[in-house]
């Protein structure tokens, strides 16, 4: 049993990344409600991997063919695509997620302490549930999209803030002021 | 306390097993017609302004022959200051750079892990009582 929990926990921590482009038909069965001012706005935080393995994360305000604008700390980084080895697309976030199911594994593991002699017994088990659950979370990479050619630069655009273009008054190199 | 157990899987489960992703399709005014069917399935709609505003519409609706687009939503900076409370928009479409739909759609993240966890915890928590039963030997 316990062998067979890791093996489903390896087969799905080494899942594919998530679809690149946005435009993939989401199934009917999986369409979410959400109300209007939580539609996002904002453009999807990236990591861009330089070709000297440097990285710069940040949120995508701009992506052409020629380059990519991120902003980070309140300054906008301009990156020229022949410097890019890869970006890596954030797609959702599941942070909080391994957070409750850590805290949970704590609390577990703590409370085994109530079986008595037993917990011996419980306690590797409950290692083990724990292990097994946390692992595909951790290690869920769906909620990822790689850019690693140079021609899939143009679906990096779906992901940016301003898809339409960085506007002119961020030429300056800093957000303009509302 | 089980109950609470149970209400506490529950909120796990619909709250922390499902992340939303949007399916988003783009055309500039020009090529409104590429997104009309991606669009029919779209309860939202985004209109890209070149100044950087945008404007998120729901209930939306295009007139190809008048050249509008209207809808009830909210306008927001090129910072993303939401500007005013939801409201009827309506515009021409040549003014727009960029229409973008939203389809909003969830993608499960971990629901056989809460699963897994919910029964451990429900079974450790069976023998926890039965510890504390008296006469068990747990202690002894």
């Amino acid at each position: 049993m316990k062998r067979a929990l890791f093996a489903f926990a390896f087969l799905v921590g080494c899942s594919d990344p998530g679809q690149l482009g946005r435009s993939v038909v989401a199934p009917s069965d999986a369409v979410a409600h959400v109300a209007l001012a939580d539609v996002p706005v904002n453009g999807a935080e990236v990591s861009v991997v330089r070709n000297d393995e440097s990285k710069v994360k940040g949120e995508l305000l701009e992506a052409t063919e020629d380059h990519v604008v991120l902003l980070r700390d309140q300054t906008l980084v301009r990156i020229a695509a022949d410097e890019i080895r890869r970006v890596i697309i954030t797609r959702y976030e599941n942070g909080t997620l391994i957070a409750i199911l850590t805290t949970w594994s704590a609390a577990g593991a703590i409370g085994q302490a109530t079986h008595g002699k037993f917990a011996a017994a419980t306690e590797p088990i409950w290692g083990g549930i724990a292990t097994a659950a946390m692992l595909p979370v951790a290690a869920d990479e769906g909620r990822f999209a790689h850019v690693e050619k140079r021609s899939d630069f143009v679906f990096l655009r779906e992901y940016a803030r301003f898809p339409q273009g960085l506007p002119a008054q961020y030429a300056k190199g800093h957000p303009p002021k509302d | 306390m089980r109950l609470r157990g149970i209400a506490l899987a529950a909120i796990l489960g619909s709250a922390g097993c499902s992340r939303t992703v949007y399916e988003a399709h783009f055309a500039t005014p020009a090529q409104i017609e590429k997104i009309s069917e991606a669009g029919t399935r779209s309860p939202f709609i985004k209109v890209h302004m070149a100044d950087g505003r945008v404007f998120v519409l729901e209930r939306w609706s295009i007139e190809e022959g008048a050249g509008t687009i209207e809808g009830h939503g909210l306008e927001y900076s090129a910072n993303r200051v939401v500007r005013g409370p939801a409201r009827k928009i309506e515009m021409k479409l040549e003014d727009a750079a960029l229409i973008e739909t939203n389809r909003p759609y969830n993608v499960d993240v971990g629901t056989g892990s809460v699963v897994a966890m919910s029964l451990g915890t429900t079974a450790s928590f069976v023998l926890s009582i039965m510890c504390f039963v008296p006469g068990s030997n747990c202690f002894r």
